[in-house]
């Protein structure tokens, strides 16, 4: 059938034999970008691979054809198929480190790639190359050129994995999660750079993403797969104001409650909890000769009251986590006090959720260990612990049965409740949340963040919740304080940041994906999402 | 895991009991007091009466092999116990108070490095009287140092794990993460140390013995029996030698591959579940 680049024909894929992506057809159209978005685990990747033939060896093809403009990419010979992924198909992943080959520099990716593919010569491959750089907008191509793979920044090296995927000029493009590892700004960013190329070019696009957001910016056509399955395939105008499926419509649930600023304004009791003055942590890194001072928190004074939840906001890299570790007592302030004003002693007083909870749990222990460990190191309370992890797993929606696992057992989101679950086990006042959601898709946010914010109103618990995104920092927290660079540059009630006339919040505000979303936000309010 | 692999693992554990069991009834299984001299039957090679012949002196070499057993063993186990012990301690306090004491404790460790440790045995033994224990004590005195600072260097990379902060917040004290975090986590480098240290004294103890300054010349180990050997193996009394060397290389071989299947079933008990039966199969 014309206008279409690439048909998915009643595919089903299996591992051993085990039905993992069934029965899905669906077709990419030319000029257009079709995005699939699903839960973490609902066979959108698995699909991606089948695609271009690259599934894992335990993966395998039980029906089911794919075909790229008129040939069956399964059926090819390795000649037709090293043409197809190499010249009608580029490839960006989500993880950028992987792809490299790290002992090799930029250039020499390049390199290889146009003496396969092509018949340059190595001036105008690189001339090529360089052309290619300076499109991703990166500043100096030249040294981007002759850099090793771990001397550029995660965004840098999405961009050079984008230059590399376009170089052939493929009819296709497909990018699978290529924003999740990156924040918010440079996400903005690679969005912009894709749909600039898909314009010029005329190919298409296959967008493979969880969030919602970033879909409704660059798609024309979405489809919504969940557990191995295609929910609905529709235009992406129409998904967003009127979805049919079950789970189209949760996603869009989901999406609205995570980019809705939260109306609760807490009058700011007196009482607090915690209180940082005038807090500066410099690190020093010495140098054969010299010591050179590296300032990671300037003079940052914040406060939490009882009950209340606090965002912190700012990009990677700006020195929010140092703070925490400050606050936590792990690490030493080189000027400045933090006061710990709670009723209980701040060992237990004050708790805290690690960004990465696998990294944040002994791998050798079982679940209920972990969550337990609290309790074992207070005297009087070793009676009845069995029956408090068991209440608190089921607090956080963990089953008791969770409780015999290990760690690398759990997904990801589960993962993220058993850290949560360890900290509230001991009741504390406050809980320091260090970008919780880093790693998670956006259903398992939305339920973490009501289960949070359940949390807080019950207990009365107070949470520090520490984030690059400001999306979701505006769902959750009551008061906001903006960090820019080390210190703190406005704080401001959630319900009220719109109006922010700070420079850097607006340029923080403005990189929020799916601001169209946000303009046709009456619109969607008024869509009926029924739970 | 393999089934050749179970079977291999249960033919090394039953043989490995058996050559212990047989060192431990040694009173019972050996016929001939293996310190009394019979010089009318020097030199036999092995025949009925004596199943591996005798040595220059008469005495039966399967009684002696059997009694040298013991000490060798004993040596082994014991030097071990004793050097990881005081290995362990010295690397977790060094490891987990860091900063000065961490410095010197480690410069003292250098120093004593620097000294070739087969001359501060010989050395040393010429202090204590020669005896068992005195032999133990020399060997675990020299072999210490490395444990030390083996498990020193661990403990300085895992004090910044995030799980072992994690359990900081959670209210541990610094012996709390020792004992139930750290410790644990370094048992595959305990265990491949504490092989490494059998294999290392008994080693230490035929040297000794063997250059003559370990166990007492008339008291039988494996290590003794080796020097008495040298100087009749060129008149062909191979059974001197071969017997003793076989022993020692087998209980070494024995060791180190029994502390390697160990050392796989503790690394990550996470990852056993379910077949927690599966090591010991016999």
């Amino acid at each position: 059938m014309s206008g279409f680049l690439l048909e998915v024909d009643r595919l089903t894929l299996a591992k051993q034999q085990q039905v993992i992506v069934s029965d899905i057809s669906f077709a990419v159209r030319k000029d257009r970008v079709t995005a699939i978005i699903g839960e973490s685990g609902s066979g959108k990747s698995l699909t991606a691979r089948a695609l271009i033939d690259l599934l894992p060896e335990d993966i395998s093809v039980l029906a089911g054809s794919v075909t790229f403009s008129g040939e069956h990419v399964f059926s090819m010979t390795n000649k037709q198929r090293r043409h197809y992924l190499g010249k009608e198909i580029g490839i960006v992943f989500q993880d950028t480190w992987q792809t490299f080959d790290p002992i090799q520099t930029i250039g020499r990716h390049f390199l290889e790639l146009f003496t396969t593919h092509s018949s340059l010569s190595k001036k105008d491959a690189k001339e090529q190359a360089l052309y290619l750089l300076r499109q991703m907008k990166l500043g100096d191509a030249e040294k981007v050129f002759n850099s090793y793979p771990h001397e550029l920044s995660g965004g840098m090296r999405q961009r050079v994995q984008l230059a590399l995927a376009i170089a052939m000029n493929p009819s296709l493009l497909i990018a699978d999660e290529p924003t999740t590892a990156l924040d918010l700004q440079t996400q903005a960013e690679i969005i912009q750079l894709i749909k600039d190329w898909k314009t010029q070019s005329g190919s298409s696009v296959l967008f493979i993403s969880h969030d919602l957001g970033v879909v409704s910016e660059i798609a024309d056509d979405v489809i919504v797969m969940s557990n191995g399955k295609i929910a609905e395939w529709s235009p992406a105008s129409q998904l967003l104001t009127a979805p049919r499926s079950h789970q189209a419509k949760q996603l869009l649930a989901d999406y609205l409650l995570l980019s809705r600023p939260n109306q609760l304004v807490k009058q700011s009791s007196n009482d607090l909890l915690i209180k940082v003055e005038n807090v500066t942590k410099n690190y020093i890194k010495k140098n054969w000769f010299k010591q050179e001072v590296i300032p990671a928190v300037t003079d940052v004074s914040l406060h939490v009251a009882q009950g209340e939840i606090v965002g912190l906001i700012g990009e990677s890299g700006g020195g929010k986590s140092t703070l925490s570790r400050l606050m936590l007592q792990l690490e030493t302030c080189t000027s400045g006090t933090v006061h710990w004003l709670g009723k209980q002693p701040f060992r237990r007083g004050i708790q805290w959720v690690h960004q990465d909870p696998l990294a944040s749990f002994n791998q050798r222990w079982t679940i209920e260990k972990i969550i337990g460990e609290g309790l074992d190191y207070e005297k009087e309370e070793k009676n009845g612990k069995r029956e408090r992890v068991q209440a608190v797993l089921q607090q956080v929606g963990l089953s008791s049965s969770d409780a015999k696992l290990y760690p690398h057992e759990l997904s990801g989101g589960m993962r993220q409740r058993a850290a949560l679950a360890r900290a509230l086990l001991i009741e504390p006042e406050l809980i320091v949340l260090d970008e919780p959601f880093a790693n998670l898709d956006m259903s398992s946010q939305a339920k973490l963040i009501t289960l949070i914010q359940s949390i807080n109103e019950k207990e009365n618990l107070a949470v520090l919740f520490i984030t690059h995104d400001i999306q979701v920092a505006l769902a959750i927290s009551q008061r906001i304080y903006v960090m820019v660079k080390g210190s703190i540059t406005e704080e401001r009630y959630a319900n009220d940041m719109l109006s922010t006339t700070n420079p850097y919040t607006k340029l923080l505000l403005s990189r929020m994906p799916g601001l169209e979303a946000h303009r046709n936000k009456k619109k969607l309010m008024k869509v009926e999402i029924h739970e | 895991m393999n089934i050749k692999r179970r079977w291999f693992i249960t033919l090394t554990i039953a043989s490995f009991s058996l050559l212990l069991t047989l060192i431990l009834f040694a009173p019972l299984l050996a016929v001939h007091d293996p310190l009394a001299v019979q010089m009318n039957s020097v030199l036999q090679p092995p025949s009925s009466a004596h199943l591996l012949g005798t040595d220059e002196l008469g005495r039966d070499v399967f009684s002696r092999l059997l009694y040298g057993g013991r000490v060798s063993i004993v040596v082994g186990a014991a030097a071990m116990l004793v050097s990881v012990a005081a290995g362990v301690l010295y690397g977790a306090v060094s490891g987990l108070v860091g900063g000065g004491i961490d410095r010197l404790m480690m410069r003292l460790i250098d120093a004593l490095l620097s000294i070739p440790s087969l001359l501060l045995m010989i050395g040393l033994q010429m202090v204590f009287p020669s005896s068992l224990l005195s032999i133990i004590l020399v060997i675990s005195l020299t072999s210490w140092m490395p444990i030390a600072r083996l498990i020193r260097t661990e403990l300085m990379a895992m004090k910044k794990d995030v799980f072992i902060q994690a359990s900081t917040v959670i209210g541990a004290s610094p012996f709390q993460l020792l004992r139930r975090h750290m410790l644990p986590q370094c048992t595959p480098t305990i265990i491949v140390l504490a092989v490494s240290g059998i294999s290392h004294a008994i080693l230490a103890e035929a040297t000794l013995s063997f250059l003559g300054i370990g166990i007492p010349p008339q008291e039988p180990s494996w290590g003794n029996m080796l020097m008495g050997a040298q100087t009749h193996l060129l008149s062909g009394a191979w059974w001197l030698a071969v017997f003793p060397a076989g022993c020692i290389m087998y209980t070494i071989l024995a060791v180190n591959f029994l502390g390697d299947r160990l050392q796989d079933h503790l690394a990550a008990p996470q990852f056993r579940k379910g077949d927690k039966n599966e090591w010991i199969s016999s």
